[in-house]
């Protein structure tokens, strides 16, 4: 079939990243194609740039053969590139039918309008209340207005953004019959998410993103989940074991020492219904690493929100050493001697307009070594900030300079060297290596490596599965909100950690 | 109390000192809906009086007055779009600001023209229209409909100004633009340019209460002659739910209780006549927070649109 | 942005507003150079100028503050205005109910009084804010309609002076009156209340915990949350302080000046305090320069007008004018090169701001 889309060369770099690195693509009409890939892996950029919100930095893109420009949504949508946000762009005050019309000229918006907005209802079998406002709408239903939107303006191409994370397993399966239509009727539809097993189910091929760049367009169906889990993690050899050799040349006993964390049974249920973490039961020792792995989105973030006390359990005890902290103040855990890394070291980790020094000091501000008396003694911020300055290597050294001037890499080290020396008991890291060069992240591992060996039990949250096994002593696998299973690096393989990690929710007990 | 000419005075007291307060509101409104704060009201109503004066006076025309006002609107409303808009200032600074710099430039523009006696420069006006037949109705007559063409200009414009917003294709979008202006950009809406065209709107009908208070009341300008009516016009905005007609009948009401307190001080001095000022405002502020200020305000106003910001 | 980058851009603006005012100055018919001369040296530096300057500045100095500290939580306080009256009728009334205490313990209770007043006018957009959402520029704007309201009717009722011809109170007790602090002048103590206030303040907000997580909060809300910080205890906070502040600020129109409770005694310094709270970026120390400045500008426009005949409102446009520099100042791209003037003359009605912002990998 001739392609309907051919992108080539695609470059996009903000700043000194690179989102998109050489991405090549040929696609048909009638087609489905998964974009798969972890979080920062390119796929919402590529899907901007598609859609008119970025504009590449080189490449082109050909549609029927010519080359098209896409210089803003409204030219997306001239060429009949469409997509939906994960999070919809709703506007919730309107009825559907409002926000179906907004935007387009005036002769596709008249009397005839209502009528072919009901006749695609039926196309489709989709169920929407056209009375009420969009805000009072159930997710699936909105998400539907959603797709109307799309197919009222005769896209050729949409772009449907991890659609079904905001679903209820319920909504999923009608969802995707009603994407299964829309591909029926010759529509090229782009399918990014990171569940395998659906896009098993919906796609014809995959394309599989890391760090900017396409490691492959596989056919689905001949292509196994675990090796699309390796591109996707980027290990070229699924069957090697999950231990590299001379990463670890010590590994703990760890059930002899005491235990430092007992999480016991926790459950997070959000107001909508879905389950976020369902019986959790974690025991950590101290001096021990425990591992976190999983998909992005699984429930990590959110774990280690109701660990360090930013969210409460529904059910379910927490014990840091003999202490219920279950129901206690984040003030009170920090006081506990609970150091937390957070994964968006920007926004939580770090106040970028303050000082490098005073981010040493802002998240407990009160504490005596900060203070003289009741004051703050600002002698004493800059000796604490100067010593961690040196101690870590962070440069540029002047701690009077705002946080928001150093490096990720650097900004991170700020957050590590408060948090390490703030963990008596238990230090949580979520992400630790993001965004961070072969030279920063080595000095992270270092570091927790450290921590760890001076006792302190170490929680490590991350994405990043080679980082995770080459530091942990145990691996906990999170999908789904659960833990699928606990594993140790020397005796598992990435093939069985990959199937932990993609077990669908009737696998799990 | 209730004595008819009492009342056809306070009625026809109430279209007088609303009108300007509406003006203003409506322009709030079509800003506030397009997500965009203007607490500039009150300088662009000098920036209208002043135009009407200074284009009367220079022609002898009220209409071209009119015209001198609304241009005069027009282009401060533009200017606090600017700030607001590509310069990303905060609305609230902005319109303060503004207010600070027409207020001042009125008032030296107003000697430069007008000479040292400004205050005696009488400009030709508009008088009085008639509507025959509704205008011999008894204590409605004289007050609604013997008023000046302004008055019913206004009422045109608030039921033009609801059809356009409320049930026109451009008016929805509009209204997306200030609920949830990334959901508009994304559906093709050109989110800027709406927001520029509605500042300066906005601007224009505000200087349409200053042209009011020139060519329909006191016939001159006076320095700082908009006296607080911008700033009750943005209460007023509250009041009417931030519908063009609910804020003209909001701003009516202001004047209803202002004509009114006015007559209260004579008709019956023991009761203080500060109730009546305070009732409009204790209005709005019931309205606010028994109603939610949430529910009907448009839900992205103050926020500064950036297509790239994630 | 560096402060020494700042303050290099805060005053180049400032210039470009007094230049762009010169012109006008010129238009008129005058010479701009000894216009502004004229201005300054009367408000600064002839002694009864001075103490003019001095007397405008106490109210706004406080005002200032009470916009600063909000501010700085993340909260807009517009209801400075409110504030002030109901602080001033609070201190008034107090001051006429026991109107016999010496000096050393009354005036520290009028001023207690007064707080209490401001802190209960703004204790209502306070909580509609943190615990409803409610916008709270559109609530104190209310708010300050409805406080000139009421103390209208207290001075025209109940607080109303025998025999007076317009609505003023009494005057308060001798003993209560602020202590001049330049003989022979109407210049009082108000200034130093409100340096002190200021030294205070900026001392809270540097050098104690509580100061620097309200700081905090409108720096980062989320960060502030990840310290455990209490946002919503923090905003109210924030609110009350301006409140009693701006308050105090009514207090000393009252006591300081004229005595009496007047009907409209306080002449827009509840948004002279915005304009002097971003002038001085936020900071407490600096709001004393800034409130003389603005003070000076407008004591001096007055005089400038007698000895030279400008019009006083030039000096309305240029403080227009200085709080639009300032602002498109401030508000300038770090990381840009472009000129203020450039930013504010070249840049496309119609363009859209091109950054290019660091993407979060």
């Amino acid at each position: 079939m001739e392609p309907l889309l051919k992108v080539t060369s695609i470059e996009k770099t903000f700043g000194d990243v690179r989102a998109l690195v050489n991405v090549n693509l040929l696609a048909s009409r009638g087609e489905c194609i998964a974009i798969l890939g972890e979080n920062g892996a390119g796929k919402t950029t590529l899907a901007s740039v598609l859609i008119g919100l970025y504009q590449p930095d080189s490449g082109q893109i050909e549609l029927d053969g010519t080359q098209i420009f896409v210089t803003s949504p409204a030219a997306a949508i001239r060429h009949g590139i469409g997509m939906i946000h994960q999070h919809f762009s709703l506007v919730g005050a309107m009825t559907a039918e409002e926000n179906i019309l907004i935007g387009l000229p005036g002769e596709k918006r008249g009397t005839a309008a209502r009528a072919r907005i009901r006749q695609l209802c039926d196309d489709f079998d989709f169920t929407v209340d056209f009375d009420v406002p969009v805000a009072s709408m159930a997710v699936g239903m909105k998400q539907r207005v959603e797709i109307l939107k799309a197919l009222f303006r005769d896209v050729s191409i949409l772009i449907l953004d991890e659609p079904t994370s905001v679903l209820a397993p319920t909504e999923v399966a009608p969802f995707l019959q009603g994407v299964r239509k829309l591909v029926a009727t010759g529509c090229l539809v782009f399918f990014i998410s990171h569940k395998l097993d659906e896009i098993r189910e919906i796609a014809d091929r995959v394309m599989i993103m890391r760090h900017g760049c396409v490691e492959g367009i596989l056919p689905v169906a001949s292509t196994p989940m675990t090796q699309m889990s390796a591109l996707m993690m980027g290990q070229t050899d699924a069957d090697q074991p999950a231990e590299k050799p001379n990463t670890k040349e010590m590994r703990l006993d760890s059930t002899r020492a005491a235990k430092a964390l007992v999480v016991s049974d926790v459950s997070l249920t959000a107001s909508s219904g879905a389950e976020i973490l369902k019986e959790v039961d974690l025991t950590l020792h101290a001096g021990e690493i425990l591992g976190i792995a999983g998909i992005d989105g699984n429930g990590q973030t959110e774990l280690s929100e109701v660990i360090t006390g930013l969210k409460t359990q529904t059910s379910g005890t927490i014990l840091l050493g003999d202490k219920e902290i279950s129901g206690s103040s984040i003030a009170a855990r920090i006081a506990d001697g609970i150091g937390f890394v957070p994964e968006d070291r920007h926004a939580e980790g770090l106040v970028l307009s303050l000082s490098v020094e005073e981010n040493f000091a802002f998240r407990s501000i009160g504490e005596g070594k900060f203070m003289s008396g009741r004051l703050i003694s600002r002698r004493a911020i800059s000796k604490i900030a100067e010593d961690a300055v040196t101690a870590y290597d962070i440069r540029p050294s002047n701690p009077k300079l705002n946080a928001s001037a150093l490096s990720g890499g650097n900004q991170q080290k700020i957050v590590l060297a408060r948090e390490v020396s703030r963990a008596r008991n238990l230090l949580v890291v979520v992400q630790p290596t993001k965004g961070l060069d072969v030279g920063a992240t080595q000095f992270v591992q270092d570091q927790i490596r450290a921590v760890a060996q001076s006792g302190v039990a170490v929680l490590y949250i991350s994405t990043e599965l080679e980082h995770v096994l080459e530091i942990s002593d145990r691996v906990a696998v999170m999908a789904f909100g659960r833990i699928t299973g606990v594993v140790t690096p020397q005796n598992t393989t990435l093939q069985d950690i990959g199937l932990l990690m993609t077990a669908s929710p009737e696998e799990v007990v | 109390m209730f004595d008819p000419v009492l009342l056809s005075d306070v009625l026809a007291g109430t279209a007088r000192l609303g009108t300007p307060i509406a003006f203003a509101a409506l322009g709030g409104v079509i800003a506030e809906r397009s997500g965009l704060y203007n607490i500039g009201l009150e300088g662009q109503i000098l920036a209208g009086a002043l135009g009407a004066a200074a284009g009367s006076f220079a022609t002898g025309s009220a209409l071209i007055g009119l015209g001198c006002g609304v241009i005069c609107g027009l282009i401060s409303g533009l200017f606090l779009g600017y700030m607001s808009i590509r310069l990303r200032i905060n609305q609230l600074v902005g319109g303060i600001a503004l207010n600070l710099l027409l207020a001042g430039l009125t008032a030296f523009l107003s000697r430069q023209i007008f000479g040292a006696q400004a205050g005696g420069a009488r400009v030709e006006g508009f008088t009085q229209l008639h509507i025959p037949l509704l205008s011999d109705i008894p204590v409605l007559g004289p007050s609604l409909f013997s008023q000046d063409p302004l008055f019913y200009l206004l009422i045109g414009i608030a039921v033009l100004a609801w059809c356009w917003l409320m049930k026109s294709h451009k008016g929805l979008d509009l209204r997306a633009v200030g609920e949830n202006p990334k959901a508009a950009d994304l559906a093709g809406v050109p989110v800027l340019r709406m927001q520029y065209l509605a500042i300066s709107v906005s601007g224009a009908l505000a200087a349409l209460a200053g042209v009011h208070l020139v060519l329909s009341q006191v016939y001159v300008f006076a320095e700082g002659m908009s006296a607080g009516k911008g700033f009750i016009a943005l209460a007023a905005i509250i009041l009417g739910r931030w519908s063009p007609i609910g804020a003209v009948c909001a701003a009516l009401f202001f004047g209803f209780c202002d004509a009114a307190q006015f007559k209260l001080q004579f008709s019956s001095p023991e009761v203080p006549y500060q109730l009546f000022l305070i009732l409009p405002y204790i209005a709005s502020l019931i309205a606010l927070v028994i109603l939610g200020a949430k529910a009907s305000a448009p839900a992205s106003v103050g926020l500064p649109y950036d297509r790239e910001h994630r | 942005m560096n402060s020494v980058t700042m303050q290099c851009r805060v005053a180049a603006a400032l210039l470009m507003a007094l230049t762009v005012g010169g012109f006008l100055i010129l238009f008129d018919g005058h010479n701009p150079f000894e216009a502004y001369k004229v201005l300054f040296f009367d408000s600064f530096l002839n002694y009864w100028g001075f103490s003019n300057t001095l007397v405008k500045a106490s109210p706004m100095l406080l005002a200032g503050l009470a916009v600063i500290i909000p501010m700085r939580a993340g909260v807009f306080n517009i209801g400075g205005e409110g504030q002030i009256y109901i602080g001033g009728l609070f201190g008034t009334v107090f001051a006429l109910a026991v109107p016999d205490l010496p000096a050393v313990l009354g005036v520290p209770l009028i001023f207690l009084a007064a707080a209490i007043g401001g802190t209960f006018w703004a204790a209502i957009p306070a909580y509609l804010k943190a615990y409803r959402g409610t916008n709270e520029v559109i609530v104190t704007l209310l708010m300050n309609f409805v406080a000139i309201h009421i103390v209208s009717y207290a001075v025209a009722g109940p607080l109303l002076a025998e025999g007076a011809p317009y609505p003023y109170s009494d005057e308060v007790a001798e003993a209560y009156r602020l202590p001049i602090v330049m003989p022979r002048s109407d210049a009082h103590a108000g200034f130093v209340f409100g340096l002190a206030m200021a030294l205070i303040l900026y001392f809270w907000l540097r050098f104690t915990p509580s100061g620097f997580q309200l700081d905090l909060v409108g720096r980062n809300a989320r960060a502030a949350a990840y310290a455990g910080v209490d946002e919503k205890k923090t905003i109210i906070r924030a609110m009350l302080i301006g409140g009693s502040l701006a308050g105090m600020a009514g207090a000393i129109e009252v006591i300081g000046l004229k005595y009496r409770l007047f009907h409209l005694f306080s002449d827009g310094y509840g948004y002279d305090g915005i304009v002097v709270a971003f002038l001085a970026a936020l900071n407490p120390i600096v709001a004393p320069l800034t409130a003389l400045f603005l003070a000076g500008l407008s004591a001096g426009a007055g005089t400038m007008q007698r000895a030279i005949g400008v019009d006083s409102s030039v000096i309305e446009v240029v403080e227009g004018l200085v709080v639009v520099f300032v602002a498109a100042a401030l508000v300038a791209p770090r990381n840009s090169s472009k000129s203020i003037l450039k930013n504010l003359l070249i840049g496309g009605l119609f363009g859209h701001p091109k950054h290019n912002k660091k993407k979060e990998a």
